[in-house]
């Protein structure tokens, strides 16, 4: 100890190298931090549309809707996967994209939402709206604040009861409609 | 001089984890969205079997149904047309207009910036039985392929500035009479990125008493994009196409 005069230490003695070290240590952690960051941003992301593509699997089933029975069993299955997103789904005819598009489309959502209007959705002969709803347990609405939204888009073919105006007699015909699709966190 | 070595390595490491962060998830964002677009395509075809057109090849809407207008499935349509061999087979114009009316309808959502082919083909002789193609084509106000307006700038050279005409969806109907199963994935199809494609099975009856044979329907979809291969759809070289817009 006597004989190491002015040794102060392997660290005390060397001070000047101890800048790179710190400098390392932080742009590492800040590296670090970033990419588990991102890493769980992603995967949510990822999640989430992997949660649609299944979601909108067990409601459009074999992609024809024979009726609204049916498609309300579907959409109370679905609703038993206890999903980790909010979603809503709604059956529209195809013309709808013809005239305001998708934009339209997040406002019908937005508006069924808020204030259970669904209108612009198909309904069958007794007035049932061909209309999904989930909301997690502590779930916002869908607003006009909402970020980080999906909407999907799949074409299904649904079965249509039409009355002959002259005979009165039923007529069924399958006819292609448009699944819309909306997820949020 | 050791932690100059230290920072060295750290900053390598940072550097892996940085291209770590901006690369993950890419190549599943990639698979998620092909399969978006294959269980689209799967949709179709599976529409396209189930859906109800008017026989007369007009399009159908709830609106005009009554009990005197004539209404069957389109996969019909296409069987009566395959098993009439006192028409050579060939696909009546009702059944294309009504194939046109369906694929218009269905693929709605991505009409404006997506192409596709829908077809069946004949897996014993390799051969189509008939393509149908939705693209969009830049086309001058006669018909024609656009043009471009170029100009000459000093030291850069000839500069394009401007096309002449606008970009249309055209639809065109082929019937190949001997080209064999390869333009689409020998010629075609490598000029146009990603392609997602759905495939489906159909029985074609060879006579109408005849329980028929297995055909196979495809539908390819691509983002829009020019290719010079598009443009021999409308040359109609070998493919035999008609524009049926």
């Amino acid at each position: 100890m006597f004989n190491k005069k002015g040794f102060i230490g392997a660290i005390g003695d060397d001070l000047p190298a101890l800048i790179p070290i710190i400098i390392a240590i932080l742009i590492f952690l800040t590296v670090f931090t970033n990419t588990l960051v991102t890493y769980d941003q992603k995967n949510f992301e990822l999640r989430k549309q992997i949660e649609l593509s299944s979601i909108s699997r067990t409601i459009k089933s074999d992609s024809l809707i024979l009726d609204f029975e049916q498609f309300e069993d579907n959409c109370r299955l679905s609703r038993l996967k206890r999903s980790n997103y909010n979603y809503m789904v709604g059956i529209y005819e195809n013309s709808k994209l013809d005239d305001g598009g998708t934009q339209d489309i997040i406002n019908d959502f937005i508006s069924a939402s808020q204030s259970e209007f669904f209108e612009p959705f198909i309904f069958d002969d007794e007035g049932n709206y061909f209309f999904c709803s989930y909301r997690k347990v502590g779930g916002s609405r869908f607003s006009i604040n909402t970020q980080n939204y999906l909407i999907r888009f799949y074409p299904v073919a649904m079965q249509r009861k039409v009355i002959d105006a002259e005979t009165g007699t039923d007529i069924f015909l399958i006819d292609p409609v448009i699944m819309a699709m909306v997820v949020w966190n | 001089m050791d932690s100059v070595f230290f920072l060295t390595i750290v900053m390598g490491i940072t550097g892996m984890l940085l291209m770590f962060s901006i690369n993950y998830g890419m190549q599943t964002q990639s698979q998620l969205d092909s399969f978006y677009s294959s269980d689209f395509a799967a949709d179709v075809l599976k529409i396209v079997t189930y859906i109800n057109v008017a026989r007369d090849g007009s399009e159908l809407s709830l609106s005009n149904v009554d009990s005197s207008f004539e209404i069957d499935y389109l996969l019909t349509l296409i069987k009566e047309d395959y098993a009439d061999v006192s028409n050579d087979r060939r696909i009546t114009q009702r059944t294309k207009n009504a194939l046109l009316n369906t694929f218009r309808s269905v693929l709605r959502p991505f009409q404006a910036s997506m192409n596709y082919v829908f077809y069946i083909y004949d897996p014993q002789t390799s051969r189509y039985l008939f393509l149908f193609f939705s693209v969009h084509e830049c086309v001058d106000s006669a018909g024609n392929p656009c043009s471009y307006n170029t100009t000459f700038v000093d030291g850069v050279g000839l500069v394009t500035n401007s096309r002449v005409g606008e970009v249309v969806n055209n639809f065109y109907f082929c019937e190949p009479a001997n080209e064999p199963n390869s333009f689409l994935e020998r010629e075609l199809f490598p000029t146009l990125g990603r392609i997602d494609t759905a495939f489906g099975k159909v029985i074609l009856p060879t006579t109408l008493d005849n329980p028929g044979r297995p055909f196979e329907m495809r539908l390819s979809i691509w983002v829009s994009r020019d290719s010079e291969k598009i443009s021999e759809i409308s040359d109609g070289s070998g493919l035999n196409c008609e524009l049926i817009n």
